[in-house]
């Protein structure tokens, strides 16, 4: 395929928002393992626990469920059966188009719910560090967003020339099913 | 009807390779849609709700503290260490293969790690030993199922999840059946390797090789040991317990061992962030699907069936077992818990089984699934490291297979298997 337009506009956009949300999510795990180190090291040793630090480390471990899952749109991380896997090339990139539009769809359920259900309950203060839920529950928006923008680049990517992730972890391919690095396989 | 068109939504979506949590959320969006579209407002909240638990924390925490000790060398270390315990009844490769799967799932929580890190040493060093490819093979498959059934396991974390029963005390009734299933792995691949005289001759090891074989894996084997007892005793919650393992991991891999670098846990941290969050998305989604099989009453429909029509529960208990190993064979492990656990488990708490033997016999089943065509994850990772034919693995599995369903059955139908370790400790 031959580049085209839209690829030299899309190859640098992907790039970025695919090495944001690495870091973003690297940053995240991290929080997360040194926040709950120096809760238990406040806990049993300096006999302090702050009820907010439970809620923000949760609150962290939201944050990387949602933009992970996002990012695992993009680095087809994703748990799913390919029934596909030997068909032409041809039924393999419709079939994966198809499957694509059916995330969007359901992608944009849930970021036009969520948008209408923050209008109705984001006022509500979250219970131990006061903070408005509603900053929180922006997360399912915003990363839900970003899953149309990565599904339309699966997508276009059958029609014009598109980079694959840099971020992508070192996995294994697992034969007929899509999944990698045992995500979601224990 | 409603139901109807959510399941065959469902499994179209499947079918045409939609990832499963957005085939889970795509039948419930559909259901709702059908229901009353008003409903569909509870979309993001149930996903949200689904994500939301503080105790589920301790799972990306373990898979770091794997991703870690995995990275630090960990592997050659525990094949040295079990080497050195198989050495007094002359085992070879075989049993060290078996023992290493044993500590390996105390370290990684996981059957697929299990294969991936040890089936790449085992089976090369196994045929390297003058072990033929197929056993080799079969058995480090076979014994990885470990992975997921020995405490700490990720599949338990996810199951305390959605039933709401204690980790330490899920961690407990797996410990147990895990160690059967390698003691009966272990005289099986023993009573193979005698009669066909793989077993090698030991060259003299001297007390300094010894000691520092013996300190290099005790010291990998201190943290399941830790993460176990911790959390059992009630000593800390079970996100306390993996954060304190991953400090460990990151001790030994830093100043102990010596061989961790800060670019692996940078790629350590993002792995886990992928591999936590396709689990976790799932659980999100699953949360829609369970509301609507709570307001169809599901569970209740087919509990007051089976009650209903006379059959023993001796019957429904072998249905149980059948059910989780056809379910198994099809899906990865993570569905399966997510949507076997709302429908089977109130049904099987009415027909008398606790909830934590239920736990104990959903794992060692669907840990047969990991190594069953066509969907067995452990057999696609094996088939990458030695170029075997899924089938052809499977064959040289099988009679270690074997091991795992008598086990299952065991653990189905004597409680005391599932149920002894926890009541111990209260």
């Amino acid at each position: 395929m031959k580049e085209s337009t839209c690829s030299r506009i899309l190859n640098p956009v992907l790039a970025v928002m695919d090495k944001v949300l690495a870091v973003f999510l690297t940053i995240l795990v991290g929080l997360m393992a040194s926040g709950v180190m120096a809760s238990v090291f406040l806990r049993y040793v300096l006999n302090i626990a702050f009820a907010w630090s439970e809620e923000l480390l949760t609150v962290v471990f939201i944050a990387t469920s949602f933009f992970g899952a996002a990012l695992g749109i993009r680095e087809r991380e994703h748990i799913s059966i390919n029934f596909f896997e030997k068909s032409s090339l041809k039924l393999k990139k419709t079939i994966n188009t198809i499957a694509m539009t059916a995330v969007i769809a359901i992608a944009i359920v849930v970021f036009i719910k969520s948008l209408e259900w923050i209008q109705r309950v984001g006022g509500v203060p979250s219970p131990a560090t006061g903070i408005p839920n509603g900053t929180f529950y922006l997360f399912v928006p915003i990363s839900f967003a970003i899953t149309i923008v990565y599904s339309l680049a699966d997508i276009l990517g059958h029609f014009t020339p598109l980079r694959e992730p840099t971020t992508k972890s070192e996995y294994v391919e697992y034969g007929s099913v899509q999944n990698q690095t045992g995500g979601g396989t224990p | 009807m409603n139901l109807a068109v959510m399941f065959a939504v469902l499994g179209g979506l499947l079918v045409i390779g939609v990832p499963i949590a957005y085939s889970l959320g795509g039948a419930g969006i559909v259901y709702m849609l059908l229901r009353d579209p008003v409903f569909l407002l509870t979309v993001p909240q149930r996903v949200w709700s689904g994500t939301n638990n503080f105790i589920i924390i301790a799972m990306p925490l373990f898979m770091l503290a794997g991703e870690l000790m995995n990275r630090s060398g960990l592997t050659k270390r525990l094949m040295d260490f079990s080497a050195l315990l198989v050495r007094p009844i002359r085992g070879g490769l075989g049993e060290v293969n078996v023992i290493a799967s044993m500590i390996f799932g105390g370290i990684s929580g996981s059957s697929v790690a299990d294969t991936s890190a040890l089936g790449s040493i085992e089976i090369p060093s196994m045929v390297k030993a003058g072990y033929p490819l197929g056993f080799a093979t079969g058995v480090t498959v076979a014994s990885s199922t470990m992975g997921m059934i020995i405490p700490p396991s990720i599949p338990m974390l996810m199951y305390a999840m959605i039933s709401g029963a204690s980790v330490g005390k899920l961690f407990l009734a797996g410990l147990l059946p895990g160690v059967l299933i390698g003691l009966t792995q272990f005289s099986l691949t023993y009573g193979i390797s005698k009669k066909n005289g793989w077993h090698p001759k030991y060259e003299r090891m001297n007390g300094r090789e010894m000691y520092k074989t013996a300190k290099d894996g005790l010291l990998a084997v201190l943290m399941p040991v830790f993460i176990v007892l911790s959390v059992s005793l009630g000593i800390a919650t079970a996100s306390e317990s993996a954060a304190i393992a991953v400090l460990y991991a990151l001790i030994l891999g830093f100043f102990v061992y010596k061989e961790l670098r800060t670019k692996d846990l940078l790629k350590a941290l993002k792995k886990t962030a992928m591999m936590s969050s396709t689990i976790m998305i799932i659980g999100g989604f699953t949360m829609i699907f369970t509301w609507i099989l709570a307001v169809e009453q599901v569970p209740n429909m087919i509990a007051r069936f089976l009650l209903g029509s006379g059959i023993s529960p001796l019957a429904v208990f072998i249905f149980l077992d059948v059910l989780i190993l056809f379910v198994g064979t099809f899906l990865d492990v993570t569905p399966c818990i997510l949507l076997l656990v709302p429908i089977l488990l109130p049904v099987m708490k009415q027909f008398g089984m606790h909830e934590l033997q239920f736990g104990a016999v959903l794992i060692v089943g669907l840990a047969i699934g990991l190594v069953t065509p066509p969907v067995g994850m452990c057999l696609n990772v094996a088939n990458k490291i030695c170029g075997l034919s899924i089938i052809e693995i499977f064959k040289a599995a099988l009679p270690f297979i074997i091991c795992n369903v008598i086990v299952l059955i065991v653990v189905t139908f004597v409680p005391a298997v599932s149920l002894w370790l926890p009541g111990l400790f209260g």
